[in-house]
């Protein structure tokens, strides 16, 4: 049943526009030019309410609520290998002739950004949501020496400014995204929210307590990712493979070091959000792996040459890792021993990047990678060889 | 802590995580930070048990096997005395101490912690994914009477 004012509204609206264009003939303006014909599949008085593309489609709420994947059922759930429609119409709805295109997506291909667990990520996404600046207990973050809260500045603005850069490279591919593939596009967009979430929460941890940002991080690698123009796929091997490990394990140790109650939550909660990203990048470069033609996986993984040493040149500036390391060992006199530690992250970075690689199905190992990386990983040879 | 009058509960046991369960499933908090969606092994020593999540409640907990820990998304081992100590200290603070949270134990202990039996990453980072709600179970114990085997 339809309510008096859903039937009226149609009528309303007409009555309105022509009111609207005899005020204007009267003002002594042009009318303006005709429109052609609306894009209406047919002419006759609210006929636009038969229009469907299939009938009898009914969802059920699962224990999630009535979620995105359960709303993929019937012509819903039709995800096309490829789509040419170059509107915005979200997927299953009535198409009408005549509509002029939005944008010319240039990813408009399943392979080039799927992952068939984004629906389920955007769920996560949304129902462990968080608000930082309600949930963390920001008085419990009381004052520590000079040193500490100038190295935990310095972490935070890095932080910062990784989780703005990841803003800004997943927003200048999602628009080029097709909207067949919502379920991607809508975790896309609850990732941007995060990152935005990151940026405004460390950006404010390193100015509480009378604090200042520190320097902004060296921006080879951030300049690669920005600046790749091949495929979302290639960019998301930057972001989730090679960019993700580092910043989870520096909330990770962010964690693992913290010295009060709020930077444990702050720092755990960015873990679990980096994680979800990381889920989504893993899932798709892996996708594209298996189903684009052979050797795509090669062509990825020698990509990599080239990208390993704008990392390397990353790694080498002392900065990060000197703060670091008096975060861990609470003072610049015990540096040498919180050094120790940011050995142990570095090695534990590496080995991180190449078991994902790995798992999606790209060909990186100890031998093929940068030399200036490997040595990360024989740090303990060379310790038991000079020691 | 459990219920005046009831028997301290034995850690660790079947019963020890059922009782958790029951804990974090009337919890409202538990269920506000979000859906959970894992099946966790608990390696105690030699003992297995394992425990499964999903949307916003624990909806099983029981002993299982070495063998069982292939289907979870990951699992957590630790010796029976670092369990004991990570249960105590729980005990002691009313929730982990900064020391004594997942993640950290997961960086400072030898080897780590958590890990998924088949090497499958993906599934391994389901324990960072939710680690806020698998914090809070295990900082739920707190209000458990606990004793050791």
């Amino acid at each position: 049943m339809y309510g008096l004012s859903q039937i009226l509204l149609p009528l309303r609206l007409v009555m309105a526009l022509e009111e609207e264009q005899q005020q204007a003939e009267s003002e002594g303006n042009e009318p303006a030019a005709a429109p052609e014909a609306p894009p209406s599949a047919n002419a006759e008085p609210l006929a636009w309410m038969k229009d469907t593309v299939q009938w009898g489609v009914r969802a059920e709420p699962g224990k999630h609520g009535l979620t995105m994947r359960d709303l993929n059922v019937g012509i819903y759930g039709e995800i096309p290998e490829s789509s040419s429609d170059m509107s915005r119409r979200p997927r299953g709805a009535f198409p009408i002739p005549g509509v002029p295109r939005t944008d010319l997506y240039a990813l408009s291909a399943k392979v080039d950004l799927w992952a068939d667990n984004a629906v389920d990520l955007y769920e996560e996404a949304i129902q462990r949501r968080w608000m930082g600046h309600l949930e963390v207990d920001w008085d419990d973050i009381t004052p520590q020496p000079i040193e500490v809260e100038l190295a935990m500045r310095q972490l935070c603005t890095e932080l910062a400014q990784q989780a703005s850069m990841e803003t800004d490279i997943i927003g200048q591919w999602l628009h080029k995204m097709n909207y067949a593939y919502h379920e991607v596009k809508t975790f896309l967009a609850s990732e941007i929210f995060d990152t935005g979430r990151h940026y405004t929460l460390f950006r404010r941890r390193a100015l509480h307590n009378d604090g200042s940002l520190g320097l902004e991080s060296a921006g080879q690698f951030n300049r690669r990712m920005m600046e790749t123009r091949p495929g979302w796929t290639e960019v998301g091997m930057f972001l989730y493979m090679v960019r993700g490990p580092l910043t989870l394990l520096l909330y990770r140790y962010g964690e693992a070091y913290a010295r009060n109650r709020a930077d444990k939550f702050l720092f755990r909660k960015c873990v679990e959000d980096k994680a979800r990203h990381m889920a989504y990048g893993m899932a798709h470069v892996k996708y594209a792996v298996d189903n684009q033609p052979p050797g795509f996986g090669q062509g990825l993984g020698n990509l990599m040459r080239g990208v390993e040493r704008d990392l390397v040149r990353d790694l080498k500036d002392p900065v990060l890792w000197e703060a670091l390391a008096i975060i861990i060992s609470g003072s610049v006199a015990n540096m040498a021993q919180g050094m120790a530690v940011v050995e142990d992250f570095k090695q534990r970075y590496i080995e991180d990047y190449l078991k994902r690689m790995q798992w999606a199905g790209i060909n990186k190992t100890e031998a093929n990678l940068s030399p200036d990386l490997a040595a990360f990983l024989r740090r303990e040879e060379t310790a038991e060889a000079g020691g | 802590m459990s219920d005046p009058g009831s028997s301290p509960l034995v850690f660790p046991s079947v019963e020890w995580f059922q009782a958790l369960r029951e804990l974090v499933n009337s919890d409202e908090e538990f269920r506000r930070l979000g859906n959970i969606d894992a099946v966790m092994g608990v390696k105690v020593g030699e003992r297995v048990f394992v425990i499964t999540f999903e949307a916003f409640e624990c909806t099983g907990v029981r002993e299982g096997t070495e063998y069982d820990l292939i289907d979870a998304d990951f699992f957590l081992e630790m010796t029976v005395e670092q369990w004991r100590e990570l249960v105590t200290n729980t005990q002691e603070n009313d929730g982990a101490d900064l020391s004594h949270t997942l993640n950290t134990l997961d960086l400072m202990i030898e080897g780590g912690i958590s890990d998924n039996a088949t090497g499958d990453q993906l599934r391994a980072d389901v324990f960072f994914r939710v680690n806020q709600s698998l914090q809070h179970f295990f900082d739920s114990s707190a209000r458990l009477e606990t004793v050791f085997e």
